[in-house]
Protein backbone atom coordinates (compact mmCIF):
# COMPACT_ATOMS: atom_id res chain seq x y z
CA UNK A 1 0.00 0.00 0.00
CA UNK A 2 1.91 3.02 -1.39
CA UNK A 3 1.41 6.87 -2.27
CA UNK A 4 -1.59 8.85 -1.60
CA UNK A 5 -2.27 12.41 -2.11
CA UNK A 6 -1.73 15.11 -0.09
CA UNK A 7 -4.96 17.25 0.16
CA UNK A 8 -7.47 13.77 0.54
CA UNK A 9 -8.93 14.08 4.00
CA UNK A 10 -7.96 11.62 7.03
CA UNK A 11 -9.80 13.60 9.63
CA UNK A 12 -11.71 10.71 10.58
CA UNK A 13 -9.13 9.12 11.96
CA UNK A 14 -6.94 12.13 13.52
CA UNK A 15 -5.50 11.65 16.64
CA UNK A 16 -6.02 7.50 17.03
CA UNK A 17 -2.48 6.78 15.57
CA UNK A 18 1.00 7.41 15.45
CA UNK A 19 2.04 8.27 11.92
CA UNK A 20 5.02 8.83 9.89
CA UNK A 21 4.88 10.52 7.15
CA UNK A 22 4.77 7.47 4.62
CA UNK A 23 2.20 5.75 6.65
CA UNK A 24 -0.40 9.19 6.41
CA UNK A 25 0.11 8.65 2.81
CA UNK A 26 -0.86 5.49 2.63
CA UNK A 27 -3.96 6.32 4.75
CA UNK A 28 -4.83 9.41 2.81
CA UNK A 29 -5.37 7.33 -0.45
CA UNK A 30 -7.06 4.50 1.50
CA UNK A 31 -9.28 7.69 2.62
CA UNK A 32 -9.58 8.65 -1.20
CA UNK A 33 -10.32 4.90 -2.56
CA UNK A 34 -13.09 4.78 -0.01
CA UNK A 35 -14.81 8.19 -0.80
CA UNK A 36 -14.77 7.22 -4.08
CA UNK A 37 -16.21 3.08 -4.12
CA UNK A 38 -18.73 4.33 -0.93
CA UNK A 39 -16.87 2.69 1.90
CA UNK A 40 -17.62 3.93 5.31
CA UNK A 41 -14.34 4.85 7.06
CA UNK A 42 -16.66 5.53 10.17
CA UNK A 43 -17.76 1.98 10.39
CA UNK A 44 -14.41 0.21 9.95
CA UNK A 45 -12.97 2.76 12.61
CA UNK A 46 -15.81 1.83 15.24
CA UNK A 47 -14.61 -1.49 14.26
CA UNK A 48 -11.38 -1.47 15.18
CA UNK A 49 -12.21 0.67 18.33
CA UNK A 50 -14.32 -2.32 19.19
CA UNK A 51 -11.83 -4.53 18.89
CA UNK A 52 -8.93 -2.55 20.53
CA UNK A 53 -6.81 -2.01 17.44
CA UNK A 54 -7.58 2.34 17.91
CA UNK A 55 -6.40 4.30 19.35
CA UNK A 56 -2.92 3.53 18.79
CA UNK A 57 -0.15 5.48 21.38
CA UNK A 58 2.53 4.25 19.24
CA UNK A 59 4.07 3.70 15.75
CA UNK A 60 3.87 -0.43 15.78
CA UNK A 61 0.30 -0.51 16.81
CA UNK A 62 -0.76 2.23 14.48
CA UNK A 63 1.27 0.19 11.86
CA UNK A 64 -1.33 -2.88 12.53
CA UNK A 65 -4.59 -0.78 12.58
CA UNK A 66 -3.16 0.57 9.39
CA UNK A 67 -2.64 -2.87 7.69
CA UNK A 68 -6.43 -3.51 9.29
CA UNK A 69 -7.83 -0.50 7.44
CA UNK A 70 -6.31 -1.41 4.12
CA UNK A 71 -7.85 -5.04 4.73
CA UNK A 72 -11.38 -3.18 5.09
CA UNK A 73 -10.75 -0.65 2.37
CA UNK A 74 -8.99 -2.71 -0.20
CA UNK A 75 -10.18 -6.45 -0.04
CA UNK A 76 -13.37 -6.27 1.10
CA UNK A 77 -15.41 -6.89 -2.15
CA UNK B 1 -17.30 10.50 -40.23
CA UNK B 2 -13.53 10.05 -39.45
CA UNK B 3 -12.87 13.57 -39.43
CA UNK B 4 -15.59 14.36 -37.18
CA UNK B 5 -13.36 12.56 -34.56
CA UNK B 6 -10.89 15.03 -34.97
CA UNK B 7 -10.65 18.87 -33.93
CA UNK B 8 -7.56 19.52 -35.87
CA UNK B 9 -5.55 17.21 -38.70
CA UNK B 10 -1.93 17.59 -38.46
CA UNK B 11 0.99 16.64 -40.70
CA UNK B 12 4.45 16.72 -40.51
CA UNK B 13 6.06 18.31 -42.94
CA UNK B 14 8.50 15.78 -44.11
CA UNK B 15 5.49 13.09 -44.03
CA UNK B 16 3.31 15.10 -46.55
CA UNK B 17 4.02 13.66 -49.56
CA UNK B 18 4.06 9.64 -47.84
CA UNK B 19 1.93 7.51 -49.96
CA UNK B 20 0.34 6.27 -46.58
CA UNK B 21 -0.13 10.27 -45.86
CA UNK B 22 -2.18 10.86 -48.66
CA UNK B 23 -3.90 7.79 -48.15
CA UNK B 24 -4.94 8.74 -45.01
CA UNK B 25 -6.03 11.73 -45.59
CA UNK B 26 -7.94 10.67 -48.36
CA UNK B 27 -9.82 8.03 -45.92
CA UNK B 28 -10.50 11.18 -43.58
CA UNK B 29 -11.69 13.46 -46.21
CA UNK B 30 -9.15 15.92 -45.09
CA UNK B 31 -8.24 18.36 -48.02
CA UNK B 32 -6.25 20.89 -45.84
CA UNK B 33 -4.12 19.53 -42.95
CA UNK B 34 -1.59 21.71 -40.64
CA UNK B 35 1.52 21.16 -41.41
CA UNK B 36 3.91 21.14 -38.43
CA UNK B 37 7.42 20.61 -38.62
CA UNK B 38 7.23 17.48 -35.36
CA UNK B 39 4.11 15.82 -34.45
CA UNK B 40 5.85 16.50 -30.41
CA UNK B 41 4.79 20.27 -31.07
CA UNK B 42 1.37 19.20 -30.65
CA UNK B 43 1.08 16.07 -28.94
CA UNK B 44 3.22 17.04 -26.31
CA UNK B 45 1.08 20.29 -25.90
CA UNK B 46 -2.15 19.07 -24.77
CA UNK B 47 -1.68 19.80 -21.04
CA UNK B 48 -1.03 23.17 -21.32
CA UNK B 49 -3.84 24.00 -23.51
CA UNK B 50 -6.12 21.59 -21.48
CA UNK B 51 -8.68 20.87 -23.97
CA UNK B 52 -10.57 17.83 -23.92
CA UNK B 53 -10.67 17.54 -28.06
CA UNK B 54 -8.44 15.27 -30.00
CA UNK B 55 -6.21 15.48 -32.90
CA UNK B 56 -4.78 13.74 -35.66
CA UNK B 57 -1.33 13.50 -36.18
CA UNK B 58 0.43 11.71 -39.28
CA UNK B 59 4.53 12.09 -38.43
CA UNK B 60 7.55 10.01 -39.20
CA UNK B 61 8.60 7.75 -36.10
CA UNK B 62 11.97 9.06 -35.32
CA UNK B 63 12.42 6.84 -32.34
CA UNK B 64 12.91 3.25 -32.17
CA UNK B 65 10.21 1.02 -34.51
CA UNK B 66 10.10 -1.65 -32.08
CA UNK B 67 10.72 -2.15 -28.23
CA UNK B 68 11.43 -5.29 -26.11
CA UNK B 69 8.35 -6.20 -24.21
CA UNK B 70 7.73 -4.97 -20.56
CA UNK B 71 7.79 -7.32 -17.80
CA UNK B 72 4.76 -7.06 -17.31
CA UNK B 73 3.25 -7.89 -20.38
CA UNK B 74 2.60 -11.60 -21.33
CA UNK B 75 4.58 -13.51 -24.22
CA UNK B 76 2.63 -15.78 -24.30
CA UNK B 77 6.18 -18.43 -24.11
CA UNK B 78 7.63 -15.92 -27.63
CA UNK B 79 11.44 -15.35 -26.33
CA UNK B 80 11.86 -12.34 -28.56
CA UNK B 81 8.97 -10.62 -27.73
CA UNK B 82 8.39 -6.81 -29.11
CA UNK B 83 5.61 -4.62 -29.43
CA UNK B 84 5.55 -1.34 -32.17
CA UNK B 85 4.50 2.36 -31.20
CA UNK B 86 3.47 2.47 -34.92
CA UNK B 87 0.10 4.16 -33.56
CA UNK B 88 0.14 6.26 -30.33
CA UNK B 89 -2.95 6.67 -28.44
CA UNK B 90 -6.71 5.19 -28.86
CA UNK B 91 -9.74 6.06 -30.04
CA UNK B 92 -11.31 4.29 -26.68
CA UNK B 93 -10.90 6.31 -23.68
CA UNK B 94 -10.55 2.88 -21.05
CA UNK B 95 -9.90 4.73 -17.82
CA UNK B 96 -7.46 1.99 -16.98
CA UNK B 97 -5.29 1.86 -19.73
CA UNK B 98 -1.77 2.66 -19.54
CA UNK B 99 -1.47 5.20 -22.29
CA UNK B 100 -3.12 7.41 -19.68
CA UNK B 101 -0.36 8.01 -18.15
CA UNK B 102 2.49 7.48 -20.83
CA UNK B 103 1.01 10.51 -23.12
CA UNK B 104 -0.19 13.79 -21.91
CA UNK B 105 -3.29 13.92 -24.04
CA UNK B 106 -5.96 12.26 -26.75
CA UNK B 107 -4.58 12.97 -29.48
CA UNK B 108 -4.00 10.24 -32.03
CA UNK B 109 -0.39 10.00 -33.99
CA UNK B 110 0.27 7.99 -36.66
CA UNK B 111 3.61 6.94 -38.18
CA UNK B 112 3.54 6.81 -41.96
CA UNK B 113 6.90 5.22 -41.82
CA UNK B 114 5.76 1.44 -41.12
CA UNK B 115 7.85 0.43 -43.89
CA UNK B 116 10.43 1.03 -41.83
CA UNK B 117 9.16 -1.24 -39.04
CA UNK B 118 9.39 -4.14 -41.33
CA UNK B 119 12.19 -3.43 -42.83
CA UNK B 120 13.63 -3.43 -39.02
CA UNK B 121 11.77 -6.94 -38.37
CA UNK B 122 13.06 -8.77 -41.69
CA UNK B 123 16.64 -7.81 -40.02
CA UNK B 124 15.11 -9.43 -36.57
CA UNK B 125 13.55 -12.45 -38.41
CA UNK B 126 17.29 -13.33 -39.58
CA UNK B 127 18.28 -13.75 -36.37
CA UNK B 128 15.65 -15.84 -34.64
CA UNK B 129 11.58 -15.93 -34.25
CA UNK B 130 10.31 -12.28 -33.78
CA UNK B 131 6.64 -11.97 -31.93
CA UNK B 132 5.51 -8.33 -32.50
CA UNK B 133 2.53 -6.88 -30.31
CA UNK B 134 1.35 -4.71 -33.09
CA UNK B 135 -1.79 -2.78 -31.41
CA UNK B 136 0.55 -2.13 -28.02
CA UNK B 137 -0.51 2.13 -27.80
CA UNK B 138 -3.63 1.69 -30.05
CA UNK B 139 -6.24 0.25 -31.21
CA UNK B 140 -5.23 -0.58 -34.32
CA UNK B 141 -8.86 -2.61 -35.47
CA UNK B 142 -10.16 0.08 -34.30
CA UNK B 143 -8.56 2.72 -36.51
CA UNK B 144 -8.23 0.52 -39.84
CA UNK B 145 -10.96 2.74 -41.15
CA UNK B 146 -8.21 5.31 -41.40
CA UNK B 147 -4.55 3.46 -41.05
CA UNK B 148 -4.95 0.27 -43.07
CA UNK B 149 -2.25 -0.81 -40.97
CA UNK B 150 -4.23 -4.05 -39.79
CA UNK B 151 -4.36 -5.36 -43.13
CA UNK B 152 -0.60 -3.90 -43.94
CA UNK B 153 0.24 -6.42 -40.69
CA UNK B 154 -1.99 -9.27 -42.37
CA UNK B 155 0.34 -8.80 -45.29
CA UNK B 156 3.34 -8.48 -43.86
CA UNK B 157 2.69 -11.48 -40.91
CA UNK B 158 1.45 -13.88 -44.46
CA UNK B 159 4.54 -13.34 -46.11
CA UNK B 160 7.14 -13.38 -43.24
CA UNK B 161 8.75 -16.40 -42.06
CA UNK B 162 9.72 -16.55 -38.62
CA UNK B 163 7.24 -13.70 -37.69
CA UNK B 164 4.02 -13.47 -34.90
CA UNK B 165 2.01 -10.75 -34.73
CA UNK B 166 -0.61 -9.97 -32.34
CA UNK B 167 -3.48 -7.40 -33.09
CA UNK B 168 -5.29 -7.11 -29.76
CA UNK B 169 -8.62 -4.99 -29.44
CA UNK B 170 -11.39 -3.84 -28.18
CA UNK B 171 -13.06 -3.03 -31.55
CA UNK B 172 -17.20 -4.28 -32.42
CA UNK B 173 -16.19 -4.49 -36.22
CA UNK B 174 -17.18 -8.04 -37.93
CA UNK B 175 -17.00 -6.90 -41.71
CA UNK B 176 -13.10 -6.43 -42.33
CA UNK B 177 -11.79 -10.28 -41.77
CA UNK B 178 -13.20 -12.25 -44.36
CA UNK B 179 -10.99 -9.76 -46.46
CA UNK B 180 -7.94 -9.90 -44.80
CA UNK B 181 -4.89 -11.97 -45.81
CA UNK B 182 -5.65 -15.01 -43.86
CA UNK B 183 -2.48 -16.62 -41.85
CA UNK B 184 -1.33 -18.74 -38.67
CA UNK B 185 1.18 -15.76 -37.87
CA UNK B 186 -1.41 -12.81 -37.43
CA UNK B 187 -3.45 -13.80 -34.09
CA UNK B 188 -6.62 -11.68 -33.49
CA UNK B 189 -6.84 -11.15 -29.74
CA UNK B 190 -10.20 -9.53 -27.97
CA UNK B 191 -10.25 -8.11 -24.84
CA UNK B 192 -13.47 -9.15 -23.26
CA UNK B 193 -14.80 -7.23 -20.28
CA UNK B 194 -18.32 -7.96 -18.05
CA UNK B 195 -20.36 -5.03 -19.77
CA UNK B 196 -20.52 -3.13 -15.99
CA UNK B 197 -16.88 -3.14 -16.60
CA UNK B 198 -16.99 -1.96 -20.05
CA UNK B 199 -19.88 0.43 -18.81
CA UNK B 200 -17.81 2.23 -16.15
CA UNK B 201 -14.39 1.76 -17.18
CA UNK B 202 -14.08 1.45 -20.69
CA UNK B 203 -15.66 4.61 -22.22
CA UNK B 204 -16.79 4.39 -25.94
CA UNK B 205 -15.56 0.68 -26.33
CA UNK B 206 -18.84 -1.81 -27.54
CA UNK B 207 -20.47 -3.87 -25.25
CA UNK B 208 -19.50 -8.02 -24.75
CA UNK B 209 -21.85 -8.96 -27.66
CA UNK B 210 -20.60 -6.73 -30.14
CA UNK B 211 -16.61 -7.74 -28.95
CA UNK B 212 -18.12 -11.82 -29.15
CA UNK B 213 -19.54 -11.03 -32.72
CA UNK B 214 -15.98 -9.67 -34.06
CA UNK B 215 -13.97 -12.58 -32.09
CA UNK B 216 -16.38 -14.81 -34.16
CA UNK B 217 -15.94 -13.02 -37.31
CA UNK B 218 -11.57 -13.35 -37.28
CA UNK B 219 -12.35 -16.98 -36.36
CA UNK B 220 -14.49 -17.72 -38.71
CA UNK B 221 -12.36 -16.10 -41.73
CA UNK B 222 -9.70 -18.42 -40.37
CA UNK B 223 -7.40 -16.28 -38.06
CA UNK B 224 -6.06 -17.50 -34.82
CA UNK B 225 -8.06 -16.02 -31.98
CA UNK B 226 -6.55 -15.26 -28.51
CA UNK B 227 -9.37 -14.31 -26.01
CA UNK B 228 -7.53 -11.20 -23.17
CA UNK B 229 -9.48 -11.60 -19.74
CA UNK B 230 -7.25 -8.82 -19.10
CA UNK B 231 -6.64 -6.46 -17.27
CA UNK B 232 -10.10 -7.38 -14.96
CA UNK B 233 -10.70 -4.67 -12.67
CA UNK B 234 -11.52 -4.73 -8.49
CA UNK B 235 -15.21 -3.86 -8.39
CA UNK B 236 -18.38 -5.10 -6.11
CA UNK B 237 -19.52 -8.14 -6.87
CA UNK B 238 -16.78 -8.95 -8.85
CA UNK B 239 -17.67 -12.46 -8.64
CA UNK B 240 -20.74 -12.19 -10.14
CA UNK B 241 -19.75 -10.29 -12.80
CA UNK B 242 -16.86 -12.02 -14.33
CA UNK B 243 -18.99 -15.55 -13.48
CA UNK B 244 -21.80 -14.26 -15.79
CA UNK B 245 -18.97 -13.15 -18.38
CA UNK B 246 -17.46 -15.89 -18.68
CA UNK B 247 -20.95 -17.81 -19.35
CA UNK B 248 -21.95 -15.64 -22.33
CA UNK B 249 -18.61 -16.24 -24.03
CA UNK B 250 -18.82 -19.62 -23.48
CA UNK B 251 -22.87 -19.63 -25.03
CA UNK B 252 -21.21 -17.32 -27.99
CA UNK B 253 -17.94 -18.70 -28.78
CA UNK B 254 -16.82 -21.96 -29.40
CA UNK B 255 -14.28 -22.20 -26.93
CA UNK B 256 -12.30 -25.33 -28.85
CA UNK B 257 -11.38 -23.20 -31.42
CA UNK B 258 -9.35 -20.80 -29.49
CA UNK B 259 -5.86 -20.20 -29.41
CA UNK B 260 -5.63 -19.48 -26.49
CA UNK B 261 -6.28 -17.09 -23.35
CA UNK B 262 -4.78 -14.58 -21.16
CA UNK B 263 -5.96 -13.73 -17.94
CA UNK B 264 -4.62 -10.74 -15.64
CA UNK B 265 -5.61 -8.00 -13.01
CA UNK B 266 -4.59 -4.75 -13.61
CA UNK B 267 -0.90 -3.68 -13.21
CA UNK B 268 0.95 -0.54 -13.78
CA UNK B 269 4.21 0.98 -13.80
CA UNK B 270 4.41 3.58 -10.85
CA UNK B 271 5.61 6.56 -12.91
CA UNK B 272 2.28 6.12 -14.89
CA UNK B 273 0.26 5.42 -12.18
CA UNK B 274 1.06 8.74 -10.64
CA UNK B 275 0.13 10.50 -14.01
CA UNK B 276 -3.10 8.81 -13.89
CA UNK B 277 -3.76 9.52 -10.15
CA UNK B 278 -3.09 13.88 -11.13
CA UNK B 279 -4.83 13.65 -14.22
CA UNK B 280 -8.03 10.99 -12.36
CA UNK B 281 -8.68 12.43 -8.96
CA UNK B 282 -12.25 10.46 -8.50
CA UNK B 283 -11.13 7.50 -10.71
CA UNK B 284 -11.78 4.22 -8.83
CA UNK B 285 -9.23 2.59 -10.54
CA UNK B 286 -6.50 5.03 -10.26
CA UNK B 287 -7.22 5.33 -6.82
CA UNK B 288 -6.55 2.18 -5.69
CA UNK B 289 -4.18 1.45 -2.85
CA UNK B 290 -2.19 -0.50 -4.78
CA UNK B 291 1.07 -2.12 -3.61
CA UNK B 292 4.03 -1.43 -5.43
CA UNK B 293 6.16 -4.38 -6.17
CA UNK B 294 9.72 -3.47 -7.98
CA UNK B 295 8.58 -0.73 -9.51
CA UNK B 296 4.88 -1.89 -11.06
CA UNK B 297 1.76 -1.14 -8.96
CA UNK B 298 -0.65 -4.17 -8.50
CA UNK B 299 -3.06 -5.36 -6.13
CA UNK B 300 -2.29 -7.03 -3.04
CA UNK B 301 -1.58 -10.49 -3.56
CA UNK B 302 -4.87 -11.88 -1.39
CA UNK B 303 -7.39 -9.80 -4.01
CA UNK B 304 -4.75 -10.60 -7.14
CA UNK B 305 -4.99 -14.56 -6.79
CA UNK B 306 -8.56 -14.70 -5.73
CA UNK B 307 -9.36 -12.98 -9.01
CA UNK B 308 -7.33 -14.76 -11.20
CA UNK B 309 -8.19 -18.12 -9.24
CA UNK B 310 -11.92 -17.50 -9.52
CA UNK B 311 -11.39 -16.79 -13.61
CA UNK B 312 -9.02 -19.82 -13.74
CA UNK B 313 -11.45 -22.37 -11.79
CA UNK B 314 -14.43 -21.30 -14.36
CA UNK B 315 -12.55 -21.21 -17.56
CA UNK B 316 -11.27 -24.82 -16.68
CA UNK B 317 -14.58 -25.79 -16.45
CA UNK B 318 -15.85 -24.25 -19.52
CA UNK B 319 -12.72 -25.00 -22.04
CA UNK B 320 -10.40 -27.42 -19.99
CA UNK B 321 -8.28 -28.31 -23.15
CA UNK B 322 -7.35 -24.00 -23.92
CA UNK B 323 -3.72 -22.83 -22.47
CA UNK B 324 -4.08 -19.88 -20.07
CA UNK B 325 -1.90 -18.01 -19.74
CA UNK B 326 -1.25 -15.35 -17.00
CA UNK B 327 1.28 -12.49 -16.92
CA UNK B 328 2.58 -13.63 -13.43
Amino acid sequence: MQGGTETEKTDIFEGEMVLSETMRMQLAQMCTYARIEGIDLSEIKRKLTDEGLLPCSDKASSKKALAEIYRHVACSF
Amino acid sequence: MWRALFDNVYVEERTLIDAETVRILERIGCAGPQVIGHYKDVFDKKNEKGSNGRNLILAHNPGKHLYEGAPVCQSFGNEHFYYSPGVMNCIYDCEYCFLKGMYPGPDICIFTDIEETFSEIDELVKQHPVYVCASYNTDLTALEGITGYVRRWCEKAAGTEGLSVELRSKCGRTDIYEDLPVSERAIFAFTLSPDEIAERFEKGTPGLDARIGALNAAMNAGFPVRICFDPMIYVRNRREIYSSMIERVAAGVDLTKVKDISIGTFRISDQYLKNMRKKYPDSAVAQYPYVNEEGYYQYPDEVRLSMEEHIRKELSEKCPGVPVFDWK
